[in-house]
């Protein structure tokens, strides 16, 4: 899929803030209000228990410690950016850290990137150590389970109709300005 | 770490924009140490460079001299403060001559550099940290440390209960301004900060430029001596002017006439320009024709290549350059140009790279007019013509008309019938 851009969002936002209070909110919901329920498939689609044992603990990485492992929060930002132009507008966000590494095992080129690890502060002192292979037997064992990659595949085939959805959305209300300035 | 599905995407580009800016400034300040840029370029750096450190060494100035009045700096206090302002700006992107005024105004309060700048310092943590404007941050500290607190209150009521408002709030915001600092303020603040620096190096030469020139019996002053006597008629500098205006005008008439005489026939300034042209395009292809073929002629020279090198000599300038860029033989471009002649209907004919007819001389089609000339086909045979009433009379040197007949029979052979009006007299074999 062709990736759409939209342009002077920003310019909008405060056209329409000049325009009338509450209505760039009002843009800022409904754009949220389409992502909506591509959020809830994904999070439908999120194992409520950890999908491997090892993932069931309550640390820094823990299945659905700190944040909940099925949070999915749907953002609109018109901020820019400092290093690229082009940014997203609506994104729907998986906030787990645990749930995000069990989507995306598997995707990358399984190359081992180093041998070893940089050096890094350890008790007293500092140390490095050899990388293993338990990252190789995280994604071969969610991959047996058919527990990676869940977040995709649930929503591909809508995405094409929520860009759409939002883009008349800005259009809507880009014609409230249009209007009030003509 | 999280997984983000992107629904639509935004374009903004004004970040870019600004690096593209600081990249621009990098570009000048380096043109302007004669690194890449043109001679012009050079002087208009400089020049901007100038006025930059112009400007900047004016609020210094003004900024030193209220340090020196109010908090009683010495000297060597100010080159330090100087010092403290740059590399300031250099870290949070804020411009020095945004820093002065703030750090003026905290010297006549504090009676105390050190403690100023410690206050400047807070009141760029707090704009950055709160997002307030850096003006009415300053103000309201400034005022606080006289020991009004009113206005910082009104501003963070939360210090409503704080006993030292300064010390909370430094203990609040610290480090703010380095952390929140925009990258692309701070490149584009750096090279800024870089053409003032050069620009400190001309300003005196400009200064010393500037007072020499107006000086009486300057420059400035002979100068405008020369225009006064060039405006009046009565001075020889002011009837030369008058004669060089009417040379001008002369100028286009005569342009006119010059194009005029290179149309002999019709006297027409506009077809004769059009000769010109065309004489200049001949001209440029038969130069261009004449390099090529040395170019080929050197090569094949130093390659050892010694048939191709007296081929190429021998060769007419156009056979020589074409054999060149069609990197062929002399013998096979002979044999390739006029086998497109015979294909066109219309050409040259060339016999080991000497050209024998000219355009008029081989015509396939279409319907020749007049003498057709004389010349040699390929096969060595020479030939003569003529066309009276639509009959055309070819004659062939050696007594073989048969050649005549055996090429335009290949011909036909080939690419088809002749027009039987052109050659009523050859039938084919």
């Amino acid at each position: 899929m062709a990736e759409t851009v939209v342009y002077d969002v920003k310019g909008l936002l405060k056209d329409l803030a000049a325009l009338e209070p509450g209505l760039k909110k009002a843009l800022v919901r409904d754009s949220k209000a389409i992502g909506k329920p591509i959020a809830s498939v994904i999070k439908s689609q999120i194992p409520t228990t950890a999908p491997l044992s090892g993932m069931a603990n309550n640390g820094r990485l823990g299945w659905g410690s700190g944040k909940a492992a099925n949070s999915v929060t749907t953002k609109f930002r018109s901020g820019r950016s400092r290093y690229t132009a082009v940014t997203p507008l609506v994104s729907v966000w998986v906030n787990s850290p645990m749930t995000a590494i069990a989507d995306i095992a598997g995707k990358g080129s399984m190359r081992k990137a180093k041998r070893v690890t940089s050096e890094y502060a350890y008790k007293d002192g500092r140390r490095r150590h050899a990388v293993t292979s338990q990252g190789r037997i995280m994604v071969a064992r969610l991959k047996e389970r058919n527990l990676n990659n869940f977040v995709y595949p649930a929503v591909e085939d809508r995405i094409e109709d929520a860009q759409t959805a939002i883009k008349l959305v800005i259009e809507k209300y880009a014609r409230m300005v249009n209007r009030k300035i003509g | 770490m999280s997984v983000i599905v992107k629904l639509l995407s935004k374009f903004d580009d004004s970040g870019i924009k600004k690096a593209q800016h600081g990249f621009g400034g990098l570009k000048k300040v380096l043109g302007g140490i004669g690194l890449g840029l043109g001679l012009k370029a050079v002087a208009d750096v400089l020049v901007e460079s100038a006025k930059a450190a112009s400007a900047d060494a004016k609020s210094v100035k003004l900024m030193n001299m209220q340090l020196t009045k109010n908090a009683g700096a010495s000297k060597e206090s100010l080159k330090q403060n100087d010092k403290f302002i740059e590399s300031l700006s250099l870290q949070t992107g804020i411009l020095d001559d945004n820093l002065r005024p703030s750090l003026a105004k905290f010297g006549n309060v504090t009676k105390n550099v050190r403690q100023a700048q410690k206050l400047l310092k807070l009141s760029l943590d707090v704009t950055a940290g709160s997002g307030k404007s850096q003006t009415k941050v300053a103000n309201a500290l400034a005022k606080a440390y006289a020991g009004n607190t009113k206005s910082l209150i009104g501003m963070f009521p939360e210090l409503k209960n704080s006993k030292n408002a300064l010390a909370d709030l430094t203990k609040e915001f610290s480090g703010a301004a380095l952390a929140n600092a925009d990258p692309f303020m701070r490149f584009n603040n750096s090279m800024d900060i870089l053409k003032e620096k050069l620009g400190k190096l001309v300003l005196p030469l400009i200064t010393d430029f500037v007072d020499n020139i107006s000086q009486p019996g300057g420059l400035v002053d002979q100068v405008g001596k020369f225009f006064e006597a060039v405006g009046n008629p009565k001075t020889e500098v002011g009837k030369a002017f008058g004669q060089l205006k009417e040379s001008i005008g002369l100028v286009g008439k005569s342009l006119v006439a010059l194009f005029a005489l290179m149309d002999p026939k019709t006297n027409d300034s506009m077809t004769g320009f059009a000769n010109f042209i065309s004489l200049l395009s001949d001209t440029i292809t038969f130069l261009t024709d004449a390099v090529t073929g040395l170019a080929g002629e050197m090569q094949a020279l130093f390659s050892g290549d010694f048939q191709r090198f007296f081929d190429l000599s021998n060769s007419l300038v156009s056979v020589g350059a074409e054999a060149v860029r069609r990197n062929m033989s002399v013998q096979d471009t002979v044999d390739a140009l006029n086998a497109e002649t015979i294909q066109k209907g219309k050409g040259f004919i060339y016999n080991n790279g000497q050209e024998v007819a000219n355009p008029n001389q081989v015509i396939f089609g279409g319907k020749p007019t007049g003498n057709l000339g004389s010349g040699v086909f390929k096969n060595g045979q020479g030939f003569s013509g003529n066309t009276t009433n639509n009959n055309v009379t070819i004659n062939v040197q050696g007594a073989d008309p048969k050649a005549v007949v055996d090429a335009l029979a290949k011909h036909v052979k080939t690419n088809g019938s002749l027009p039987s009006s052109l050659f009523p007299g050859i039938k084919k074999n």
